[in-house]
């Protein structure tokens, strides 16, 4: 990753024309003093209280990955930092955040904290829609309850992790794909309340999806 | 009796069990205190079926907790709660044994009001309330009428189910414990366990969750799993029909970057008439209200009177992806009506519009075509000194455009269907397609008038006189020479400010029209040039010595030379850096003009038998016409062929192709002989949605309204 960002900055440097090393090396080692700030900013613990009030601890720089808790935590203005350790748990305020959901919440962040920022400027949404999860993340979120899932999700939702939300939306989506509609029915347990007649017309409007391409 | 006397009689407990079927004292107490204790006595039930559970599946979930307190209710009170104005959602369906009814879990969650009602004490409370306030009289007659558990009994069952009734918490998980982990219950019956288990682990995530946040969700599945996902039921239909979403998959396909396509999708949205519609399309398919507080929990009863339901609204985006998809499809398999026999035999494939055959010029060679797809006009030209104008829909002719005194060898068609044709009587003419009036007779050229370039109101021709002229349509005046070339000019191009030429003199040049002067002179070409393209940046140019020819139109440098061909490049099309190049050496390449690098050549065992006389592509397709008589569809990415769109049976004895136009949906081919096996005609195939008939079930339901709009234009913007 280091490797990748001295190069990057190297290209931008050329463009304006400044002296290359100096340049670099300064990009670098800002870039460097960042990572370690996150780094730093992680070792403090901060606690998020479920809205069934149980109570659990997460690096700094990982419960920022929430927005919501990132919004929270700059409302409070503090300048020290090791300050909010201190503090009361934040209460997360949704019913969505129970005690399991926040728990596998915050063994994602844990785990995502140092990930490169998504690039906003991504090319093909095409493209990041059909990368495949990590293999991490698919363990992760291979839950056979899907309440809890459905937890996970709409508690991340709340909270405002991208992320997460990307991981959960996938994973569903993988369940889904390609199956028909009554392997799905089957399996999220949906009843289907279409009439013969208008199941019929449904298919015929999308009778290409069953030719080959 | 002995408990392992039968497996059945197990499998029976285990459905007992799991069904709620556990606390006799219930159903006798008329108080809610006795409810309310019957509730709590149905906890410790929840807790003992955890654990069982836990040792069947290996990993249990809360839910259970929350789903056998309803059902536990709805079995002993499922009048009552019905009453209780709660029960509209419920089907009741028959348990096994003495169980009256019990309603699945997912039903009892939709009682609740929300259906994400997720705390268990939230929905003690809701259960508690619902018992309280319903009748006790219901209660009462529930006792009567319903056989109680203890009172049958004819196998021990009930004696059973009692003990275990009468059991805590504790002696109930153990009791659970030693059922399911002990030799007792068969592999079969543990498995008859799960699958009562199980389902009430599932959930339908896309109702449940927040609209935005299901769309999200869904907005990663491709076209076709969201076509499928949107048969699923009745909300994700509605979901499924996102019309931003759908946008997204047009976009996606780069349908929104073909101009034509876009016309040809939007054609209704574009001519205006209906501004409501393009306002409403912004926001097209809000919801009522939001999607978990109403109907659009996963199992509600379809007869049950329902809360406002968000409304269907067909997306626009998603018709056009539709129709683009199915038009695509014609072009790949739509049947041809000289197939027609063998389309009766396969049943899934589609059966095009009539083929039109447009005969007129006699036994004369077509020398050039053009096709107005907006418009539906056709413009052929003719060695027969006429022009004539054709309708792409009904076939008839139209126009016969008469007065030049030698044969007719370019034309050019504007937007406004103005036609402009160039003669071998050295003269340009200037018609009106509609009224077949000749506006303007252009002289000045002391030869053949051999090809032609439009922009906006000027024309700029070229000759064997070695001259280019441009004229201003309008007014009919000679604007500028372009004097230079030593040789007939084959071929032009023309932006408005540049003119790129190509001639016999194995010369490009490059002029500005303004100052009448010749910017650059592309030198290297070792034979006749005789195709050109230009996009203002690039300049193309092929030639008899086989090469093609990339040149930087702006520095007048050579970029790439194209290696490959081995005759005569006749036709090209550069679409952003894809070029496709037709050749008489009778094959079809396709290069990128970046780096030079030929992608795919359109050859192999069904490749062209002769020279190509013409091409036309667009993201998808590759059209190629020939002398050997068909005309070929071929995949633009993979180079591969996909079939004949037209063979004709004189091919190989004197039957030709000899120009093809085509549009998103309609091609027009120039066919015909030299040596009379084949008459001279034009063939228009038409690739468009035929089958606009779609059904109207209830007119009260708006997920198969479609739009009367829709109805009232004949020529569709349609589903399939």
């Amino acid at each position: 990753m280091n490797g990748e960002y001295s190069l990057d900055t190297t290209e931008g440097m050329a463009a304006s024309g400044d002296p290359p090393t100096n340049n670099a090396v300064d990009d670098y080692d800002a870039e460097e003093a960042l990572e370690r700030q996150r780094e730093e900013e992680n070792k403090i613990k901060i606690k998020l209280k479920s809205f069934e009030g149980g109570v659990y601890e997460c690096g700094l720089t990982a419960a920022k990955m929430s927005v919501m808790v990132a919004n929270m935590l700059d409302a409070l203005q503090e300048t020290d930092l090791t300050k909010i350790a201190t503090r009361e748990p934040i209460p997360l305020q949704n019913d969505a955040v129970t005690n399991k959901a926040l728990e596998k919440i915050v063994e994602w962040v844990d785990h995502h904290w140092d990930d490169p920022p998504i690039d906003p400027d991504f090319d093909d949404e095409k493209e990041r829609r059909n990368e495949e999860l990590s293999h991490w993340d698919k363990q992760f979120i291979d839950i056979a309850d899907q309440g809890e899932l459905f937890d996970i999700i709409a508690a991340a939702n709340f909270m405002d992790i991208k992320g997460l939300v990307e991981v959960g939306a996938k994973h569903i989506c993988n369940k889904i794909k390609g199956k028909s509609c009554t392997e799905v029915r089957e399996m999220l347990k949906i009843h289907n309340d279409f009439t013969p007649e208008e199941e019929a017309a449904i298919h015929k409007e999308n009778e290409w999806i069953y030719a080959k391409d | 009796m002995s408990l392992c006397s039968g497996t059945a009689v197990i499998t029976d407990c285990l459905v007992v069990c799991v069904t709620g079927e556990c606390e006799p004292t219930m159903a006798t107490t008329d108080d809610t205190n006795g409810v309310n204790n019957g509730i709590d006595n149905t906890y410790g039930d929840d807790n003992g079926l955890r654990s069982a559970s836990v040792t069947t599946s290996g990993g249990n979930k809360r839910d259970v907790t929350t789903q056998l307190i309803h059902r536990c209710a709805d079995h002993h009170n499922s009048t009552a709660i019905k009453r209780a104005k709660l029960g509209n959602a419920c089907v009741a369906t028959t348990a096994q044994l003495s169980t009256p009814c019990a309603c699945t879990a997912s039903q009892s969650r939709a009682v609740s009001s929300d259906a994400i009602q997720r705390s268990t004490q939230t929905e003690d409370i809701v259960c508690d309330m619902d018992l309280t306030n319903s009748n006790c009289n219901s209660i009462a007659n529930n006792k009567h009428t319903n056989s109680h558990p203890c009172d049958g009994g004819d196998n021990g069952l009930d004696s059973w189910l009692k003990t275990f009734y009468n059991w805590s918490h504790n002696e109930r998980i153990q009791a659970l414990d030693s059922l399911v982990s002990s030799d007792i219950c068969e592999v079969q019956q543990i498995r008859h366990l799960l699958t009562l288990i199980e389902p009430q682990l599932q959930r339908d995530f896309i109702s449940l969750l927040p609209k935005e946040l299901a769309l999200y969700v869904l907005s990663f599945l491709d076209p076709k799993d969201l076509l499928r996902a949107a048969q699923t039921c009745r909300y994700w239909r509605i979901l499924c029909e996102d019309n931003l979403m759908w946008r997204d998959k047009c976009r996606e396909e780069r349908l929104l970057e073909d101009n034509e396509t876009i016309v040809d999708l939007f054609k209704r949205r574009l001519s205006g008439s209906l501004e409501r519609r393009r306002s409403s399309l912004l926001r097209c398919s809000t919801p009522t209200s939001p999607p978990h507080s109403n109907s659009c929990s996963p199992k509600m009863s379809p007869s049950s009177p329902v809360s406002p339901t968000p409304t269907f609204i067909r997306s626009e985006y998603k018709i056009a992806f539709l129709r683009q998809k199915t038009i695509e499809y014609n072009w790949r398999y739509g049947v041809l009506s000289t197939e027609k026999e063998s389309a009766t035999t396969s049943g899934r494939s589609r059966l095009l519009k009539e083929i039109l055959y447009l005969k007129g010029h006699d036994d004369h060679v077509i020398t050039c075509l053009q096709f107005n797809p907006a418009s539906n006009l056709i413009v052929s030209g003719s060695d027969d000194n006429t022009l004539k104008v054709w309708s792409s829909e009904s076939g008839r002719c139209l126009r016969t455009l008469s007065g030049h005194t030698g044969g007719v060898w370019s034309s050019q068609l504007s937007p406004h269907d103005i036609i402009i044709s160039g003669s071998t009587d050295r003269t340009l003419k200037v018609w009106s397609a509609l009224d077949g009036k000749c506006l303007h007779t252009l002289y000045g050229h002391t030869s053949t008038v051999r090809c032609m370039a439009l922009h906006e109101d000027q024309v700029v021709s070229g000759s064997r006189d070695a001259t280019l002229r441009v004229w201003d349509i309008e007014t009919g005046e000679c604007c500028h020479v372009l004097v230079g070339h030593v040789a007939a000019v084959r071929c032009v191009q023309f932006n408005g400010k540049l003119c790129v030429s190509g001639a016999y003199d194995y010369l490009v040049k490059v002029w500005d029209v303004v100052s009448e002067t010749c910017l650059h002179t592309l030198e290297g070409h070792t034979n006749r040039v005789y195709s050109l393209q230009f996009d203002g940046q690039h300049i193309v140019s092929g030639s008899l010595d086989t090469s093609i020819r990339v040149w930087s139109a702006t520095a007048g440098t050579l970029k790439h030379t194209l290696i490959g061909h081995q005759s005569l490049t006749s036709g090209m099309q550069l679409r952003g850096h894809t070029l496709v190049s037709g050749n008489a050496d009778s094959t079809v390449k396709v290069w990128d003009i970046n780096t030079g690098q030929c992608l795919q050549t359109l050859s192999g065992p069904n490749k062209h038998q002769s020279a190509v006389t013409c091409l036309q592509f667009n993201s998808r397709f590759v059209i190629t016409s020939s002398d050997d008589g068909t005309v070929k569809l071929w995949d633009l990415r993979t180079g591969e062929f996909i079939r004949n769109l037209v063979s004709l049976s004189s091919g190989g004895s004197g039957g030709v192709v000899w120009r093809i136009r085509a549009s998103n949906t309609k091609l027009v081919c120039a066919v015909g002989s030299r040596n009379g096996t084949e008459e001279t005609k034009l063939l228009v195939l038409d690739f468009d949605v035929v089958d606009n008939k779609y059904i109207k079930y209830d007119e009260t339901d708006s997920m198969f309204d479609m739009e009367s709009e829709f109805d009232a234009n004949r020529d569709n913007l349609i589903l399939l």
